[in-house]
């Protein structure tokens, strides 16, 4: 196959730091999405091999957070839409996420499963602006959506989490 | 409703409580950076006539919910890594388009490793009204061929909507395909929905796929008209067939535009208008590409005995085929799982515990043997692997594990061998 030529040390330590400062938070989104912990293991792996390959193409335009989202989201559908995750594992629950002691509250459970059932879109909408903070814009940039998109997906997905937030019953999705 | 201040906060409280281990968990820099020091970042890909292309494909991609974002085989098996040099060699670019009134099918590319054959095709709607097509099987001069075990799977119950709307969103009038084929068939079984005319079949492998000259590929798409509304539904209830939760629709994966036909409880809500036969002309090349094997034969370790029938990887994928017997009483689950880890890295898997570093797979079968009184006599399973970029390994570690615990002390090197 080709040669293997050195990397780049300057690079490498770029990865380094980027690995070390977003690797647990860019977890939890692909946790999120994939509903199971070695699937987001492997999305967020992915994620930086790419962001590393890219590295030197990356102009900055992004803070380097939002750039990893972008790259870690696009990774997760790609592997949501696999032949693999199709048809070997339709499972999803939390359990399949890596357990904590003590357990999590059942109010906190039950809302993370549902934020977990919710459609990509939806689950996008509702990680970027309610979990990591993102205003519509950002999150519009991140998706390459538009701003009404974004406001209509996040109007929609708090109805569809209506009864969890609430603490009432009769989910609707 | 709360406000937006108090569902971040409760949404933020509730994912950080049910991910709290996340913190806690062994970080993954270790064996990023061992991948990372493999391959050298790629200063500059893709030229910058084809960067705006795949810019534009995204942005509609985006705006209509196309679901394919990599057009050419190459990129999809290798999810989007830079193929080996040796593979981008035996692609052939077909460009090939047929139409009937209601279905274009174009054979954009095709590729032969020697073994399996992978195309990529185009099939659009030109109709202008809202339509699902279904891929009913594809030969090669006239066989019946035979899917990988992870493609879209082959009778017609798996359907693509193009055209028409979900919840006042556009769906895509065209999408991309790519199957990989791996033999020719012979179709054992052919399961008949007893509600709705779609078809399922059970196929077994015949013959391994040879070079060829000039071949004809032709595929048979059929061509449905919705008599109802569409619905979306999660992707678990479409793994579900959950049909039956909404009445006189058509239950479909948004994101992707897909039915699960076989499911529908009435065969009125689609009415079949075209079953269309494509015909392509094709070459398969003689090739030779990189290949490692293991023995077949037996290898023992303390838990059980490995039959082996057939360990084969290449850049664009692999098979590993077998069977175990004289199991332990501490092994016997028909749950059990495999991964597989290139000798290189077995022993940072063994120290991190880390599944992320094994050979990734394409799919997975395996199936328990008893006696009548269900004691187990064997386990036989069969896994597919998915391409890799990376060096082929010298040999691998089988480390088995099942809900209970996972069997690192117990694992099973095979060595591999040029072929």
């Amino acid at each position: 196959m080709g040669t293997i030529q050195a990397p780049d040390q300057a690079l490498t330590e770029k990865l380094e730091q980027l690995v070390l400062q977003y690797e647990k938070d860019l977890l939890r989104i692909c946790c999120l999405y994939l509903r199971d912990w070695e699937m987001a293991k492997d999305a967020v792996q992915e994620t930086f091999l790419k962001a590393y390959k890219n590295l030197p193409a990356f102009r900055g335009d992004s803070n380097e957070k939002t750039w990893l989202i972008r790259i870690a989201l696009n990774q997760c559908r790609d592997m949501r839409r696999s032949a693999w995750h199709r048809y070997i594992d339709p499972r999803m629950d939390v359990d399949k996420l890596p357990l904590a002691s003590p357990p999590p509250s059942d109010d906190h459970l039950s809302l993370t499963m549902a934020i977990m059932k919710l459609k990509p879109k939806y689950l996008e909408a509702v990680t970027l602006y309610f979990y990591e903070g993102y205003t519509m814009k950002e999150i519009a940039s991140i998706l390459r959506i538009s701003e009404a998109a974004v406001s209509q997906r996040i109007q929609k997905a708090k109805q569809k989490l209506k009864a969890e937030l609430e603490g009432g019953e009769g989910n609707d999705r | 409703m709360t406000d937006d201040r108090q569902i971040m906060e409760q949404v933020r409280m509730a994912v950080d409580d049910c991910t709290r281990a996340v913190d806690a968990a062994p970080s993954l820099l270790a064996p990023i950076l061992q991948k990372a020091k493999g391959e050298p970042p790629v200063k500059k890909k893709i030229s910058t006539a084809l960067a705006l292309a795949c810019a534009l494909v995204l942005i509609a991609a985006s705006a209509l919910a196309v679901t394919a974002l990599q057009p050419d085989v190459l990129s999809w098996l290798f999810r989007g890594e830079e193929a080996p040099a040796e593979m981008q060699a035996l692609v052939q670019h077909n460009n090939d388009l047929q139409q009937t009134k209601n279905a274009a099918l174009t054979l954009t590319q095709t590729f032969f490793d020697g073994e399996t054959l992978t195309m990529g095709f185009t099939l659009k709607n030109p109709t202008g009204k809202p339509l699902v097509y279904t891929v009913h099987h594809a030969k090669l001069n006239g066989m019946p061929l035979l899917a990988g075990t992870a493609q879209l799977p082959y009778g017609n119950y798996t359907g693509q909507a193009l055209g028409g709307q979900v919840e006042g969103a556009a769906l895509p009038t065209e999408d991309t395909f790519f199957v990989s084929f791996i033999a020719t068939s012979d179709t054992t079984e052919e399961w008949k929905s007893e509600v709705s005319e779609s078809s399922m079949f059970h196929s077994v492998a015949k013959d391994p796929l040879q070079p060829l000259e000039n071949a004809t590929l032709s595929i048979r798409v059929d061509v449905f008209e919705p008599l109802a509304e569409y619905i979306p539904v999660s992707l678990s209830e479409y793994n579900a067939g959950e049909c039956d939760i909404v009445t006189d629709k058509l239950p479909i994966l948004a994101d992707e535009g897909l039915l699960n036909m076989a499911s529908l409880p009435r065969p009125s809500r689609l009415k079949k208008i075209e079953s269309a036969e494509f015909f392509f002309p094709i070459v398969m090349k003689e090739t030779k590409i990189t290949t490692v094997a293991a023995a077949p034969g037996e290898y023992k370790n303390d838990l059980y005995t490995l039959h082996l029938d057939r360990f084969t990887l290449t850049p664009t994928g692999g098979l590993l085929e077998g069977r175990i017997t004289d199991l332990s009483p501490a092994f016997i689950s028909s749950e059990s799982f495999l991964s597989v880890f290139p000798e290189d890295v077995f022993e940072q898997a063994l120290e991190t515990k880390d599944h992320a570093l094994s050979l990734h797979l394409a799919s997975y079968s395996s199936g328990m043997s008893t006696t009548p009184d269900l004691q187990p006599t064997d386990f036989h399973f069969s896994v597919d692997f998915r391409p890799n970029a990376g060096e082929l390994p010298r040999g691998v570690y089988l480390v088995w594990l099942d809900d209970h615990q996972t069997y690192w002390d117990s694992a099973l090197y095979l060595p591999l061998l040029p072929q």
